[in-house]
């Protein structure tokens, strides 16, 4: 049993921002009130916030696993040991694992389960998958129990879509799509968005489709973006990495900012929300199953680089990156980032993220939430960096708005703990999982957010004065359930059998030491 | 009849069924492999040479391991990322250096371009086997590629099993990897001729190219890496590097996500640091105790003989007899379920057809953690 007693407390979910109240602990989940003998911790003049929750990263599989024999020294791609311990150093505790590829699932399930401290959660690549594309082209009704059964097959949380169909087509040919009616790969883009998409909703799971859209880091991209937004209308879906996809100018041309125009249609349509994949400056690693990006990068970096072929399902590219203040597609990348920050209306749907490790790592966000709180700090940055491209976002206006810590409370743990339908997370109600963030309250907001003084995870703590209080085991795996027509097997075991390398009866991960502990979340089908 | 999958080689056939007559649609290797895990089995645990309980085999090895002051984890080839898994925790709690015997400096200087085995054989172009003999090392790669010989290269020394399948042989002498491969670039990009100028043209005549290669040095594997990079500017380019041990891949993998490092690390100060590789730790005489684990690695590495060693393994072995503790443990695969990386990473699931009557390594390796 816990108290935290006397902390400001941030609790957006409930309405709370700033009183002073405190926060009770009983076997892992918050509760009204416990004995007046109940550990204490003296919380006055200090923050108190649920534990942050990451909506898109990448900490485990085979991909971050590649650029970890890439990169040895691991300052950008940390071991699993060292992702869970410095992810809850910074007060966060639940985190998505953003493209997991199904055939590798229980590559990336063991790493989570040598993850210590954090939960975490999978999204499942479905954008390039062969049987699916044949089940779109001749069975489109059954795609929905295909990718329930996919879900399961995996131990995932829910569907990701990276350039659905342009990495068929590199692997086909080192080709790529440029259009959402493409008819490349055998169906469309907009047929996979579309169907998928749908699929998705009617099975009500609690995280809508997680679209990686097609044209990655293209000028004039926004346009593709707009099209993938108008393809989906008024189903839910969440943007992944939005900065990566909000580029004016013509492709193979100079890029410019559209950061407004793509906040505007998101503030007006409240079905849709998107992380924004913030780029700080510095070392960087991009990992992506958007392979033919990677072979862009590697002729701009002539570096390393690692480009790894998925059979019937996706890709993978990696490419070690420095972005620089005084680059002009760099700065503009971190202009847009922060201008979706500062236009969007609505936090609740937007996310903070640095897709990491593509647009920096992890480690960086306390500096973002500076960027974000701190206009003066901001306009120094603004100042620093390359003028030209300043002069293509409209950040030269001085955007006088800063983030309330309620606000950073809403885009660092509220707000994606309810986009990805984690009722027990994300807020301090009674009932919710006992995972807690204090923070000593400080003008330098890096500092504050770099430095928890505790972290409550599931009511142990586990960070007590900015040092790491235990270590060893891993969080729960947050998985999805969702219901299928068991007469969808015989027809993917037909689908598979040409398609794939490994037995039908391989495929779908039951080992328990893979999928326990487990934290299941319900499917509502509609 | 029981679902399993062969150990024997990199491939993790995953489509054997083991009977009573034994197992079906194995290779010879997989005969091999089920065979030496089958009947007669050594005393689970040795101690000097007398047979005693698991118990008391485990006590003396926690106390051993854990009074030495610069201890060795070596070998993992040849058992689950589970029991890996487990290995590479033990090796921290006794501050020891482990090393799995990667070859990754190629990879890390310049990264690769790689596909698993089912996209090498949907996409049907130019296969180039550099200086290996999967014929012989991986029986059933060849059928699981679906290569047609026509569309098959092989450079070796000279006309091995595999070239008699393949259309294509070209002959070169095993020094002259480097030198050749760096020609075969410069004619790849129309710079000048050399001696490999006929598969330069097969290869710019084909949109897919797969290059298959087995155990080279370094220099040799930088060199195939960077003949893909080019490549890939204007075909698809992939390698497919051959494993003979059924879970190398895996160690190699493990290693990487639990320390940050591929090969050989040390924990001699509580985290992780890249560390010399065996051989020079035993030549400089830094190694004062020896875990090997799944591996037979006395042979190429005879100092390891007169150094306090325990072994765990399914079989007995020529280090397991040398070793002061040996276990033989139920078998990977056999006995006990995990999973392996195949040799292109896909993680495969590994059966368990036969009822276990002693403790696998991963038990070994637990009990021993437990007892330090």
């Amino acid at each position: 049993m816990l108290r935290i007693a006397g902390g400001r407390v941030y609790d957006p979910a409930h309405g709370v921002a700033g009183e002073v109240r405190d926060v009770c602990v009983q076997d892992g989940k918050i509760v009204a009130d416990v004995p007046a003998d109940a550990r204490k911790i003296d919380a006055r003049g200090m923050v108190v916030m649920p534990g942050g929750v990451d909506i898109h990263a990448h900490i485990a599989g085979p991909k971050v696993n590649a650029a970890r024999k890439l990169a040895p020294e691991g300052s950008i791609v940390p071991s699993t040991f060292d992702t869970g311990h410095r992810y809850a150093l910074l007060g966060y505790t639940t985190v998505v694992e953003a493209a997991t590829p199904p055939l590798a699932a229980r590559h990336t399930l063991s790493e989570i389960r040598d993850t210590p401290i954090i939960d975490a959660a999978c999204l499942v690549l479905m954008g390039n998958n062969l049987p699916l594309f044949e089940l779109i082209r001749t069975e489109p009704a059954r795609v929905r129990e295909a990718i329930a059964w996919w879900l399961r097959a995996t131990g995932g949380y829910g569907v990701k879509l990276v350039n659905p169909g342009g990495i068929e087509m590199w692997k086909r040919d080192n080709g790529n799509v440029t259009s959402l009616d493409d008819e490349g790969p055998g169906v469309t883009p907009r047929q996979v968005l579309e169907t998928i998409a749908g699929a998705v909703h009617d099975l009500g799971l609690p995280h809508p489709v997680h679209v990686h859209c097609n044209n990655l880091g293209v000028s004039g991209n926004w346009r593709t973006t707009l099209d993938t937004l108008d393809t989906l209308e008024g189903r839910r879906a969440h943007l992944a990495h939005l900065q990566f996809h909000a580029y004016g100018g013509r492709p193979g041309g100079r890029p410019r900012s559209r950061a407004p125009e793509l906040a505007e249609h998101i503030n007006a349509h409240p079905e849709l929300s998107a992380d924004v994949g913030q780029v700080m400056f510095g070392p960087a690693m991009t990992m992506t199953a958007d392979a033919p990006v990677s072979a862009v990068l590697r002729e701009i970096t002539h570096g390393k680089w690692v480009n790894a072929d998925t059979e019937a399902e996706t890709g993978c590219g990696i490419v070690p990156f420095t972005y620089r203040e005084r680059n002009y597609v760099h700065a503009l990348q971190w202009g847009i980032g922060l201008e979706l920050f500062l236009l969007s209306r609505d936090p609740w749907r937007i996310v903070l993220s640095t897709d990491h490790p593509n647009g920096g790592s992890f480690l960086s966000y306390p500096r973002l939430i500076r960027l974000l709180m701190d206009r003066e700090f901001r306009n120094e940055e603004i100042r620093r960096v390359n003028g030209q491209a300043m002069k293509r976002t409209v950040l030269l206006d001085d955007l006088d708005r800063e983030y309330t810590l309620e606000e950073i409370a809403i885009i660092t743990r509220a707000g994606p703990a309810r986009l990805l339908g984690l009722c027990d997370k994300g807020h301090l109600g009674v009932g919710a999982d006992a995972d807690i963030t204090v923070y000593d309250d400080r003008a330098d907001r890096e500092a504050m957010f770099a430095a928890p003084r505790y972290v409550i995870k599931d009511g142990r703590t586990v960070v007590e004065d900015g040092e790491l209080r235990a270590t060893g085991r891993a969080g729960n795996l947050l998985r999805v359930a969702a219901e299928y027509d068991p007469g969808i097997e015989p027809t993917l075991e037909e689908l598979f059998a040409d398609r794939y390398s490994v037995q039908f009866t391989s495929y779908p991960v039951q080992e328990p030491w893979l999928l326990e502990p487990a934290r299941t979340v319900a499917a509502e089908p509609r | 009849m029981a679902d399993a999958t062969c150990m024997g080689c990199g491939c993790a056939c995953d489509d054997i069924d083991v009977t009573d007559a034994g197992p079906t649609r194995t290779c010879p290797l997989g005969d091999a492999w089920f065979a030496a895990r089958s009947g007669d089995r050594p005393p689970v645990a040795r101690l000097d040479g007398r047979t005693v309980s698991v118990d008391e085999a485990v006590d003396a090895a926690a106390a051993m391991l854990s009074q030495a002051r610069a201890p060795l984890v070596y070998g993992l080839g040849q058992t689950s990322c589970e029991a890996q898994r487990r290995a590479v925790a033990l090796a921290e709690a006794i501050g020891a250096v482990i090393d799995v015997g990667a070859a990754v400096d190629a990879y890390t200087s310049i990264g690769s371009s790689t596909a698993t085995f089912g996209e090498i054989r949907d996409r049907p172009g130019l296969v180039v086997v550099w200086r290996a003999d999967p014929a012989v090392t991986h029986p059933r790669l060849l059928e699981r590629l679906r290569l047609d010989p026509a569309d098959v290269v092989v450079v070796d020394a000279q006309r091995t099993a595999t070239a008699e399948a393949a259309a294509g042989f070209v002959e070169l002498e095993a020094s002259g990897d480097f030198e050749a491969l760096w020609a075969l670039r410069a004619s790849i990009r129309g710079d000048e001729a050399g001696r490999l100028d006929d598969l330069a043209e097969r290869i710019l005549a084909a949109r897919h190219v797969a290059i298959i290669y087995g155990a080279v040095d370094e220099l040799t594997a930088l060199a195939l890496l960077s003949v893909v990079r080019d490549l890939s500017r204007d075909r698809h380019a992939v390698t497919l590097a051959l494993r003979a041990d059924g879970n190398a891949r895996g160690a190699e993998d493990v290693l990487t996500w639990k320390t940050g490092f591929a090969s050989a690390v040390s924990f001699a100060r509580g985290f992780p640091r890249e560390a010399p590789r065996v051989a020079a730790l035993l030549e400089r005489g830094e190694v004062d105790a020896a875990l090997v684990v799944a591996a037979d690695p006395l042979e190429e590495l005879p100092r390891l003989r007169g150094l306090p060693m325990v072994a765990v393994d399914a079989l007995e072995t020529a280090t397991s007899r040398a070793a002061r503790i040996a276990f033989a443990t139920a078998a990977d695969g056999i006995e006990v379920p995990g999973t392996v990386h195949r040799m292109d990473g896909v993680p495969v699931p590994v059966r368990a057809p036969r009822a276990a009557d002693r403790p696998g390594v991963e038990d070994v390796l637990a009990a021993i953690g437990g007892r330090l």
